[in-house]
């Protein structure tokens, strides 16, 4: 054992320590709050404190912000995700919707009562700028018989020409080669409905008889096409033409590009 | 003097830095000493003598950072400081996981000297006490065993 006095400071300072942080700890409880010692001691350190609040402060703010930020940028992404997934369905739904819309038409759209009713899907229209024909998908086992005239949401279109399996190849009012009997819904005034490509004359009308631009064309049911009361057509000009017959324009009443269902009035018996 | 000033300073920057990002993990409850954590380390490489020394001042700071009353945790870091010194002069210690086991001590000691100073002079405990003091003494052993190695790296060579 080492007696040396200075081989025992080390003791002695621990001591000594204790005693005044005991004694210390012991007045400030004694008084209920910081003594002296304990005033100059945060006073020393409180330049370090206050870094430290500071520091701790920033860096916890710092570290909320980034948070925030990288929790707005993550959602923002999330939100541009999700909008571009509505703006998909938006776009499906407008598409829906017009096809909704259509079919509606065509269910309300008045139908002869002799015929039977079989709908089709238009496929694409094809033959411009010489033919208006029509792709027409309709179950084989219809059995479609050429001459079938076909209807849209607006009335009459046209007939079917030939079919290959499921396929039908319609020949729509607006092909020159088309012809249908029409009447005036107004005044009863009969003619011939022609297709010209887009639009359609009316011809064999004198120039006598009562028609004027507005008048609203339905099938007559007269060519043994089509069944009579099938809406063809607007007349958007009528004019006294030289041969003593009005030349009669017709704008389709079915919008014969926008197709997308068809019904096909396969004859009965009756 | 100066070499060995560096390194000490960079550490308690480095416990200080700790102590700063230590509230955004556990929040208010700052359970883990970084302080305990340097005395360890600087206890151990400076006797017994220096060790007292180093755990009055460290102690201070924390009393100063974290306590009502200054001499809590002076009194106890002394006393750890003291024991730490004296184990650092007779042992040498070549890995961290030691002074990780005397982290996760000092971290104890200072608790129950704390606790029992407490009693002893009428104050009350916060509750529950065990729970805190058992993870705030894990964590400090990790953050001793960080510090030493950084301090094996930025300490001059021992000439032992």
């Amino acid at each position: 054992m080492n007696l040396n006095p200075a081989a025992r400071r080390p003791e002695a300072v621990l001591a000594l320590l204790l005693l005044g942080f005991f004694v210390l700890l012991t007045m400030q409880v004694r008084r209920g709050g910081q003594s002296f010692l304990g005033n100059v001691a945060l006073a020393a350190f409180g330049p370090l404190l206050s870094a430290y609040d500071s520091a701790s402060r920033l860096t916890r703010e710092g570290f909320q912000a980034y948070v925030w930020q990288r929790d707005s940028a993550l959602q923002a992404e999330r939100l541009a995700s999700e909008n571009r997934v509505l703006q998909g369905q938006i776009e499906l739904s407008r598409s829906l919707e017009k096809e909704v819309l259509s079919l509606r038409d065509l269910i309300q759209a008045p139908k002869p009562p002799t015929v039977e009713v079989i709908g089709g899907r238009a496929l694409t229209q094809y033959g411009a700028p010489f033919s208006r024909y029509l792709l027409v998908s309709c179950e084989k086992r219809f059995s479609i018989p050429e001459g079938t005239p076909v209807m849209g949401p607006g009335g009459a279109v046209g007939r079917v020409q030939g079919a290959s399996g499921e396929l039908h190849k319609v020949i729509l009012l607006t092909d020159p080669s088309s012809a249908a009997g029409v009447v005036c819904d107004r005044s009863g005034v009969k003619g011939v409905a022609v297709g010209k490509g887009n639009d359609m004359d009316v011809r064999w009308v004198s120039n006598e008889s009562d028609v004027r631009v507005g008048d609203q064309f339905s099938t007559s049911g007269e060519d043994g096409v089509f069944p009579a009361g099938l809406r063809v057509g607007t007349a958007v000009s009528v004019e006294d033409g030289g041969d003593y017959l009005k030349k009669i324009t017709l704008a389709p009443s079915s919008q014969m590009d926008r197709l997308t269902w068809v019904l096909l009035l396969r004859k009965t018996g009756g | 003097m100066a070499r060995r000033l560096v390194p000490i300073l960079l550490l308690l920057l480095i416990a200080a830095g700790v102590q700063t990002l230590i509230p955004l993990v556990s929040g208010s409850l700052t359970i883990a000493d970084p302080y305990l954590a340097v005395l360890v380390l600087l206890a151990m490489r400076s006797g017994k003598m220096g060790g007292i020394l180093w755990g009055a001042l460290l102690g201070t700071v924390s009393d100063a950072y974290f306590s009502p009353f200054v001499g809590f945790h002076g009194l106890a870091f002394c006393l750890i400081g003291y024991v730490l010194g004296y184990l650092g002069s007779q042992l040498l210690v070549q890995d961290v996981l030691p002074i990780a086991f005397f982290g996760w001590c000092a971290y104890i000691v200072d608790s129950l000297v704390v606790a029992g100073l407490y009693q002893l002079l009428g104050l009350p405990l916060a509750a529950p006490f065990w729970v805190p003091v058992l993870l705030g003494s894990i964590i400090t052993a990790g953050l001793a065993a960080l510090l030493e190695l950084i301090a094996r790296r930025i300490f001059p060579k021992d000439p032992r």
